[in-house]
C-alpha cells in the first residue's frame, strides 16, 4: 500500500482569538475519528493556524480502502416473491440496493427459514474520491463558538471560508467542501497582499509561507513575542515581572507578531493602577511593564506587519484620549462627594425581587452588626462605615463606564477624600475575594462586611429561587459562596453558620414578604453551603471526605471554625495507631446501641450497676467528664480525644466480663444507658464509629 | 487628506464597486444602521448595494468640547453590501487604500467583536477594524434585523470618519481636523458641541420626552395599523432618540432604560414584518429578471 500526506488549509476572514486552539484541536479530533471510522489508515495529523488559516496535515494516509468480502442477510425468501412467484418490492430493493439483479442473489436456510443474501466482494475504494467528503463531515460535527452565514450560500461556519487548499500526494485535489471549490493555490498574509500563491507541492507550502512572513505554528510566534519582550525588558532594564497571560490572545491575532515598545504621557500615572491596567491591557492589548513595582509610561504591542515608525505612533495616539477620557471621568466624579448621594442608590436595581442597590446596602449594615455581635463584639470597628459607603462607586462615572472597576474606583476616590485608609481600602477589600486565586480582606472591618454582602446575595438568590444551575450563575452565587466560606475558614470568626444564614433570610424576608414561606428555598440555600463546605475542605485543605463528613453529619449546626479544629484533630488521629481501639470500640457501642432500638434514659442509676466493671467503667467516665467538657469548650479536640482514649481498658474489660442481655429488663436498660452514654462522647465531635484506620 | 476629501473618496471608491450614492437619513439617528437604507433593506430578499455619510447623535458620548476625541454628534460613512461579495475583506482594505493608507506600512486588524442592537432586534458576527491600535470600522455580516434571519446575508462597512481623519492628518485633537484647507472640524462643529452638551447633560426635560415617547409609540402602533412600516419606522427612530437624551440626563434608571428597550425592540420587530409584507406585495421589485 503507497503512504501519501495530505494537506488541508482552510482560508477564513479573522478568526476569533480566544480559544483558537481549542477549536484548531477540535476540528482535528474530528477527523481523526472519522478516519478511523472509514477505515482510512494515517500515522498521525498535525494542526497549524493563524488568525485568516486553519492548516491540517494527514501523514502516511493510506491511498486505498479496502472492504472486505463480507455476506449480507437479506429478506426471507417468501417475502422476495409473491403467490404466482413474481418479485416483490422488498425482493427487488434488496437487489437494487446493492446493484445486483434478484435472481442472482443467492438462498440459505438459516434457523429453519429461507433467506436470500448477497455476497459483498473485496472491494477497494481510492480514498481522494472520499476524502472531500469525510473532511465536510468532520468539520461539520464540530460544535463551535458561534457560527454565521455570509453571501448567499447556505453554509455556516465560524467565520466566512474564502479559499481552500487541498492536495492529496503533492496534486491538488479537486472537490467542493462546505461550498466553496478546493483550489491548488494559497494566500500570504491578506494584509499585504490580496495575490494568489500557486503551491505545487507539500514542501512548497512551507517555504512559500515563509517566504511571505507566515508562521503557522502558534507555539512558534508565541516564542517569537516573549523573547521580543524579554529583549527589551533587558536593553530597557525594566522588571521583568510581565504578564504574560495577553500572549496566547496576541499569538493567534497575527500571522508573523513583530513587537515594538511604546510610550505615553507620565501625567496618566497618576490615574489609578486599575484603570491604566484595564485601559492598556484589557482594552488597547498591550504588555504593561514595570520599575520598582510601579507601572512606568511605556508598553508592548504587537503589529501584523513589520514595525515602523508611524505604526508605533499611531499606536500611541490610541492610548492617550482613553486615558484622557479616564481623567475627564474621574474629575466629573471628584467635583462632589459620591459618598454623600446614598439616595442614588435606590436607582440601581441589585434584583428584581430582591430590591434596590440601596435596601441591599440596609440589609448587609443589619448583617454585619450581627456578624460582628456573634465573632468580635467591637463597637470601635469600622465595617459600619465601610458597608454605608461601598456600593456609592457604582454611581460614578468611571464605574458605570467600566463596570469591572468597581470596588477600586470607590477605594481611589474615598482616599481622595480623605477617608480613612481602613475605610478607603474596605470598599475595594470587600469585593474580595474576586476569583478563586484572590487573597481574602485584609481588615476585620472589610472581612465583615465582604461576609455579609455575599451572605445576602446567596440567600436572596435561593429565594427568589434562581440558584445557580449548569453554566448560568449570573450574579455569581457560586463565587460568592465560596468567597464567603474561604472568610469565614481563614478568620477562624467561631459563628454558627446555620443561625447566620438564618439571620440573612429574617433580614430579607421582613422586607419582602412574599419570600418568607419559601422554606424549600432556605433549606436548598443550607445544603448548597454544606455543599461547598465540603468541596472547599476536601479541595483547599485535603482533607480526607469520610472525616469531612462524620465531622458534617453529626452536628445539628454548621460552624466552620469548629468543624476545622475537629477535622485537623482527627485526621491527625488516624494515623496515629494509639488511637486503633477506640474507633474499634466506638464502632462496637455503635452497633449494639443501633440493634437494641430502644428509648434509653440518660439517668444511669447507680444502684443498678451489678458487676465491678460496670462501676469502674462508670467512675472512669464520671472521672473525665468535666474535663472532656471543658476540651469541647475551649475546642481543644486533641485533647478530648485524648481523654476519650484513656476510657479504652475499661471499655474492653466491660465487654470481656459484662453480658448486656439479661432477664431483668432494667438492668440490661442500665447498662445500655451506661454504652449510650460513652456514645454521646464518642458521636460528640464526630461520628467516628464510621471512621477506621 | 481633509475631511471632505475622504467623504468624496469613499463615496466614489464605493460607487465604483456598484453601490448607490446616498445622502444620510433626515431623522436623529445612533449609528449609520438606523438609515433606512440599511435596516429595511437588510430585509429579505432583495440585493442591495449603498454607500452614504451618516451624521449621529450619542448624547452621552457629549464633552462639553473638552475631550479631543469625543463627540455628541458625529459622522459615519456607511457601506452595505447585500449579499456580501466574497472579496469584501479586500474590497475594503483597497478602500482604505484609495485614502492612502498604505497596506504593508500599517498594523492593520480585524478584532472579534460581534455586533448586537437589543432596540433593533439585530444582531451580526464581525470585527473592529484597527488601524495601528485605533479602531477606524466596525464590520459586520448582519445575521439577525427586526428579529428576522437575514438571507441573503448583508455586510455591512462603517467607517469612524473623524478617527481615519485623525490618522490621516495626524492630528491629536478631533477639533483640529481640517475639513477643507480653510476651515477646520472645530471651527464648524464646537460651539455645537457645547451647546447640545449643556442640552444633553443639563437641560433635558425628562417630563416632556417621557411623555413624547408615549406619543410617539401610539403613533407608530397607529401607522403599523394602517401598513405603513416606513413612517412607523420613522417613529422608532423618533424615539430611540428620546430614550438616548433620557438616558444622558440620568433620568431613568437601567431596569427603566430596559424596559423601554424592550418597547423599542418590540416596534422594531413589528416595523420589520409590515416592510417584509409589502416588498411581497410588490413581488420584491428590486430582483432583476
Amino acid at each position: 500500500m503507497v503512504n501519501k500526506k495530505l494537506l488541508f488549509e482552510i482560508g477564513v476572514e479573522d478568526l476569533p482569538s480566544k480559544n483558537l486552539d481549542i477549536f484548531s484541536e477540535k476540528i482535528k479530533k474530528s477527523i481523526e475519528e472519522n478516519f478511523k471510522k472509514n477505515s482510512i489508515s494515517f500515522s498521525s495529523i498535525n494542526n497549524f493556524y493563524t488568525n485568516i488559516r486553519l492548516v491540517f496535515i494527514v501523514n502516511k494516509i493510506s491511498e486505498e480502502i479496502i472492504l472486505e468480502k463480507k455476506i449480507i442477510k437479506g429478506p426471507p425468501l417468501a417475502k422476495c416473491y409473491d403467490n404466482s412467484n413474481n418479485p416483490t418490492k422488498t425482493g427487488l430493493g434488496f437487489a437494487k440496493k446493492y446493484k445486483t439483479e434478484l435472481h442472482l442473489l443467492k438462498e440459505e436456510e438459516i434457523d429453519g427459514q429461507k433467506y436470500i443474501l448477497y455476497e459483498q466482494p473485496e472491494s477497494r475504494i481510492k480514498i481522494k474520491d472520499i476524502i472531500p467528503k469525510i473532511i465536510e463531515e468532520s468539520i461539520n460535527k464540530v460544535e463551535e463558538q458561534k457560527k454565521m452565514r455570509w453571501g448567499s450560500a447556505d453554509i455556516s461556519f465560524i467565520r466566512p471560508i474564502r479559499w481552500i487548499l487541498l492536495m492529496l500526494d503533492n496534486k491538488h485535489l479537486q472537490a467542493t467542501i462546505l461550498g466553496v471549490d478546493t483550489n491548488n493555490y494559497t494566500y500570504g498574509n491578506k494584509i499585504n497582499s490580496s495575490e494568489k500563491i500557486r503551491v505545487n507541492n507539500y514542501d512548497e507550502y512551507f517555504t512559500l509561507l515563509k517566504k511571505e512572513n507566515v508562521e503557522i505554528d502558534t507555539e512558534v510566534r508565541k516564542d517569537i513575542i516573549q523573547k521580543e519582550i524579554y529583549n527589551i525588558i533587558l536593553s530597557n532594564e525594566f522588571e521583568e515581572n510581565v504578564d504574560y497571560k495577553l500572549v496566547d490572545e496576541l499569538s493567534n491575532m497575527v500571522e508573523y507578531p513583530y513587537v515594538f515598545l511604546g510610550t505615553f504621557p507620565k501625567k496618566y500615572l497618576e490615574l489609578p493602577r486599575e484603570v491604566l491596567e484595564y485601559v492598556i491591557q484589557d482594552t488597547q492589548k498591550y504588555f504593561l511593564v514595570y520599575k520598582k513595582k510601579e507601572i512606568t509610561n511605556f508598553f508592548i504591542g504587537i503589529s501584523n506587519v513589520k514595525i515602523n515608525k508611524n505604526i508605533v505612533k499611531g499606536h500611541e495616539r490610541v492610548v492617550n484620549p482613553r486615558l484622557d477620557d479616564a481623567q475627564f471621568f474621574i474629575s466629573k466624579d471628584l467635583s462632589s462627594n459620591i459618598f454623600e448621594k446614598k439616595d442614588f442608590l435606590k436607582r440601581l436595581i441589585f434584583h428584581k425581587n430582591l430590591g434596590s442597590m440601596f435596601d441591599k446596602v440596609q440589609r448587609i449594615i443589619e448583617l454585619s452588626s450581627y456578624i460582628n455581635t456573634q465573632s468580635y463584639a467591637d463597637k470601635k470597628l469600622m465595617f459600619k462605615e465601610i458597608a454605608e459607603i461601598c456600593k456609592l462607586d457604582l454611581i460614578s462615572n468611571m464605574v458605570v463606564e467600566i463596570p469591572k472597576l468597581q470596588g477600586y474606583i470607590g477605594c481611589y476616590y474615598a482616599k481622595k477624600l480623605g477617608f480613612n485608609n481602613i475605610v478607603s481600602e474596605g470598599i475595594r477589600e470587600h469585593y474580595a475575594p474576586r476569583n478563586a486565586e484572590d487573597e481574602i480582606p485584609s481588615s476585620v472591618d472589610a472581612q465583615i462586611v465582604s461576609m455579609a454582602d455575599k451572605l445576602d446575595t446567596v440567600v436572596g438568590i435561593f429565594l427568589v429561587n434562581e440558584k445557580p444551575t449548569g453554566t448560568r450563575d449570573p450574579l455569581g452565587v457560586r463565587r460568592s459562596t465560596n468567597g464567603f466560606l474561604r472568610i469565614l475558614i481563614k478568620t477562624n470568626f467561631s459563628i454558627n453558620l446555620t443561625q447566620l444564614i438564618n439571620t440573612s433570610f429574617r433580614v430579607i424576608s421582613c422586607k419582602f414578604d412574599e419570600l418568607k414561606d419559601n422554606k424549600e428555598g432556605l433549606l436548598a440555600c443550607h445544603s448548597f453551603f454544606k455543599e461547598k463546605l465540603i468541596s472547599i475542605f476536601k479541595e483547599d485543605y485535603g482533607f480526607n471526605e469520610s472525616v469531612i463528613l462524620s465531622v458534617i453529619n453529626s452536628n445539628k449546626t454548621l460552624n466552620t471554625y469548629e468543624m476545622l479544629k475537629k477535622v485537623q484533630a482527627l485526621e491527625i488521629i488516624l494515623e496515629n495507631s494509639n488511637y486503633e481501639e477506640l474507633f474499634g470500640n466506638a464502632k462496637r457501642v455503635s452497633n449494639i446501641l443501633k440493634k437494641s432500638n430502644l428509648t434509653l434514659s440518660s439517668n444511669i442509676e447507680e444502684n443498678l450497676l451489678r458487676e465491678s466493671s460496670e462501676k469502674i467503667l462508670y467512675n472512669a467516665i464520671n472521672n473525665i467528664t468535666d474535663e472532656l467538657n471543658l476540651a469541647l469548650e475551649k475546642n481543644n479536640y486533641a485533647e478530648y480525644l485524648e481523654k476519650l482514649n484513656t476510657l479504652n481498658p475499661y471499655v474492653k474489660i466491660f465487654f470481656d466480663e459484662v453480658m448486656i442481655n439479661t432477664n431483668e429488663e432494667n438492668i440490661k436498660l442500665n447498662r445500655l444507658s451506661l454504652l449510650d452514654s460513652i456514645n454521646n462522647f464518642y458521636t460528640n465531635i464526630a461520628n467516628i464509629s464510621i471512621l477506621s484506620h | 487628506m481633509t475631511f471632505q476629501e475622504i467623504i468624496f473618496k469613499l463615496k466614489s471608491f464605493w460607487a465604483s464597486k456598484g453601490c448607490v450614492s446616498l445622502e444620510p437619513y433626515d431623522f436623529p439617528v445612533g449609528a449609520a444602521t438606523f438609515h433606512p437604507s440599511t435596516f429595511l433593506r437588510a430585509l429579505g430578499p432583495e440585493p442591495w448595494k449603498a454607500v452614504y455619510a451618516q451624521p449621529c447623535r450619542r448624547p452621552t458620548d457629549g464633552r462639553y468640547g473638552e475631550n479631543p476625541n469625543r463627540l455628541q454628534h458625529y459622522y459615519q460613512l456607511q457601506v452595505i453590501l447585500k449579499p456580501s461579495p466574497d472579496d469584501i475583506q479586500d474590497l475594503y482594505i483597497e478602500s482604505l487604500e484609495s485614502l492612502g493608507v498604505v497596506r504593508k506600512k500599517n498594523d492593520i486588524k480585524f478584532i472579534d467583536d460581534n455586533w448586537e442592537s437589543p432596540s433593533l432586534g439585530a444582531a451580526g458576527v464581525g470585527w473592529e477594524v484597527q488601524l495601528n491600535g485605533m479602531e477606524i470600522s466596525q464590520f459586520t455580516y448582519f445575521q439577525q434585523v427586526g428579529g428576522i434571519e437575514c438571507k441573503p446575508v448583508a455586510g455591512e462597512l462603517t467607517y469612524g470618519l473623524e478617527r481615519i481623519a485623525m490618522h490621516l492628518q495626524s492630528v491629536d485633537n478631533l477639533y483640529d481636523i481640517k475639513w477643507n484647507d480653510d476651515i477646520t472640524y472645530g471651527e464648524i462643529y464646537l460651539q455645537n458641541e457645547e451647546e447640545n452638551s449643556k442640552y444633553n447633560f443639563e437641560l433635558v426635560e425628562p417630563k416632556i420626552l417621557i411623555k413624547l415617547f408615549e406619543d410617539v409609540e401610539k403613533e407608530c402602533n397607529k401607522l403599523l395599523s394602517k401598513d405603513l412600516p416606513i413612517p412607523a419606522y420613522d417613529m422608532l427612530l423618533q424615539n430611540s432618540h428620546t430614550l438616548n437624551l433620557l438616558d444622558s440626563k440620568q433620568a431613568i434608571s437601567s431596569t427603566e432604560r430596559q424596559a423601554y428597550i424592550l418597547r423599542l425592540r418590540k416596534l422594531s420587530f413589528l416595523v420589520a414584518k409590515k416592510y417584509l409584507e409589502n416588498r411581497n406585495k410588490l413581488n420584491f421589485p428590486l430582483i432583476k429578471k
